[in-house]
């Protein structure tokens, strides 16, 4: 017998539907097929048994799973485009290895932020028609008349969809933001117990102003140092040989600490990926750099890594060759270029209209001053670009 | 990806991404393929670690490697069908690199 069950949000808290795919099992129902479009989970009935399910998304899925898997028990029940569904026959609490979360993560990340740009267009929308609906309604000699029609059902039925898409957005954010930090929190006790051995014991606000006032501690600022991620290396190296020993790094990573201590040779490297994986903190730290700085930001990704080295070794750097050194900085060049050049070509169409109106004479001073200030703007952003791509072609000449 | 485009894409490899595709005879964490090529070769290839996980995850893009997490919830990575055919072109390819290298070696000396 085949049982058919729905469950339109499974894949946002897929932790919750392993769970309900156990106890499922345990009363005699196997999964046995899941269909996309419908959501709909499919149940064969058999002999009742304690089984472990793990869900997993990956692109570059084979037919089989791992060797590694297969020798922990894991067999693959069903696979759905990019997802996939395993069993174990083991418990939870013997199984050492499983599927990785990340496929899911970054899954459910980018449907968040659509569905985070969907509704943040319906709040801007809504706002502005309301304020001008209100307007209309509360002013003096405005009379609104309702005509009677038929079609209205229409406006109703419109606005009953857009309530409707807002509500599921403003949904999938919520749970989808609250999943994957219960998913990254599978692996953060490690973290934790690690940052405690690592981190040396941070200053309270009330200590730095004093180390501050004393002279011990000295702030610089450095804007702007991600179009330019070399020069900001040496500089910092540079400070750690006259003895300025870098403390910490602002959330913002712009404003940098240094302890008056003693000379010492440090390499440091910026590093910037377009998504952050987990794994990539770990193999970093096990290789033995420290993280100094990691923004904030979960789509782009800075991080500064630092590493302390003897005088006799050469400087350690994470990039060992020049094919990918290189790669990470053209991928520097395109971030900022895709960021800044749709900016750029919008404010140049702008600035078109403006001078052909100047020419009409039709200008007033606000006008002119915002054409300035996007006129500022295209420097500003060109520079930055082209301030990337400059850091390109410096590491290409150096390389070779 | 099908093994003809991975050969097209991937041979000749780089010495980089050949050690590492090398030292996954049995699923290692990121580091420890660090440590592995470092070993093999002596000392020679001292792998930054911003190699290894910029050539693993494009290999793994491509179906050469595939991951899990172990008890830590740690990476491991392990090679594929595909990537041990890889492996195995490149391999050959060596092989009468090495052969001819030892057949005419005389004649440069």
């Amino acid at each position: 017998m085949i049982k058919k069950i729905c469950r339109p949000f499974w894949s946002y808290d897929v932790q919750k539907t392993e769970k309900w795919l156990s106890s499922m099992a345990e009363n005699g129902y196997f999964l046995i097929k899941i269909n996309r479009v419908s959501r709909c989970f499919f149940f064969q009935q058999g002999e009742p048994k304690k089984l472990t399910y793990r869900i997993g998304f990956d692109k570059m899925q084979g037919e089989s799973l791992s060797r590694g898997l297969m020798a922990e028990g894991w067999t693959k029940v069903l696979r759905a485009g990019n997802w996939f569904v395993t069993s174990n026959e083991k418990s939870p609490e013997q199984i050492k290895t499983s599927s990785v979360r990340e496929g899911i993560i970054k899954h459910n990340r980018i449907i968040m932020y659509i569905f985070g740009g969907v509704v943040f267009y319906f709040s801007i929308m809504a706002a502005f028609y309301l304020s001008i609906f209100g307007l209309i309604l509360f002013s003096a000699d405005s009379k609104v008349e309702v005509v009677e029609s038929p079609y209205w059902i229409f406006t109703y039925l419109y606005f009953g969809v857009l309530i409707a898409i807002f509500i599921l957005g403003l949904y999938s954010v919520v749970k989808i933001n609250r999943t994957n930090k219960k998913l990254l929190n599978e692996k953060i006790n490690r973290d934790e117990l690690f940052s405690k051995t690592q981190g040396k014991g941070k200053l309270n606000k009330a200590e730095e102003k004093k180390l501050k006032r004393s002279g011990q501690l000295v702030i610089k600022r450095r804007l702007g140092w991600m179009y330019a991620p070399d020069k900001l290396e040496q500089w910092l190296e540079k400070m750690e040989e006259q003895g300025y020993n870098l403390y910490r790094v602002s959330r913002a990573g712009t404003t940098f600490h240094f302890f008056v201590g003693h000379p010492r040779k440090v390499s440091y490297c910026a590093d910037y990926q377009n998504i952050a994986d987990e794994s990539y903190f770990d193999i970093h730290r096990d290789a033995g750099w420290n993280s100094v700085f990691q923004s904030y930001g979960s789509l782009q990704k800075w991080s500064i890594w630092s590493r302390e080295y003897s005088e006799g070794e050469d400087r350690l750097q994470i990039y060992s060759d020049k094919t990918n050194q290189l790669k990470h900085a053209r991928k520097i060049g395109i971030a900022y270029t895709c960021l800044f050049l749709p900016l750029i070509i919008a404010y140049l169409f702008n600035i078109g209209l403006g001078l052909e109106m100047i020419s009409h004479n039709k200008l007033d001073k606000l006008q002119i001053f915002s054409m300035v200030i996007m006129f500022i703007a295209i420097l500003s952003f060109g520079s930055y670009s082209i301030r990337t791509w400059m850091y390109y072609w410096r590491l290409k000449k150096q390389v070779g | 990806m099908d093994i003809d485009k991975v050969i097209k894409k991937y041979v000749p490899m780089t010495e980089t991404a050949f050690y590492i595709l090398l030292s996954l005879t049995e699923p290692r964490h990121g580091y420890g393929i660090v440590k592995h090529v470092e070993d093999i070769t002596n000392g020679r290839i001292v792998l930054g670690s911003g190699t290894v996980y910029g050539t693993l995850t494009k290999m793994q893009k491509d179906g050469i490697i595939t991951v899990f997490a172990d008890e830590e919830r740690k990476r491991v990575y392990e090679v594929t069908e595909t990537g041990r055919k890889l492996i195995t072109a490149e391999i050959n390819r060596l092989k009468e690199l090495y052969q001819n290298a030892l057949k005419y070696e005389g004649d440069f000396l």
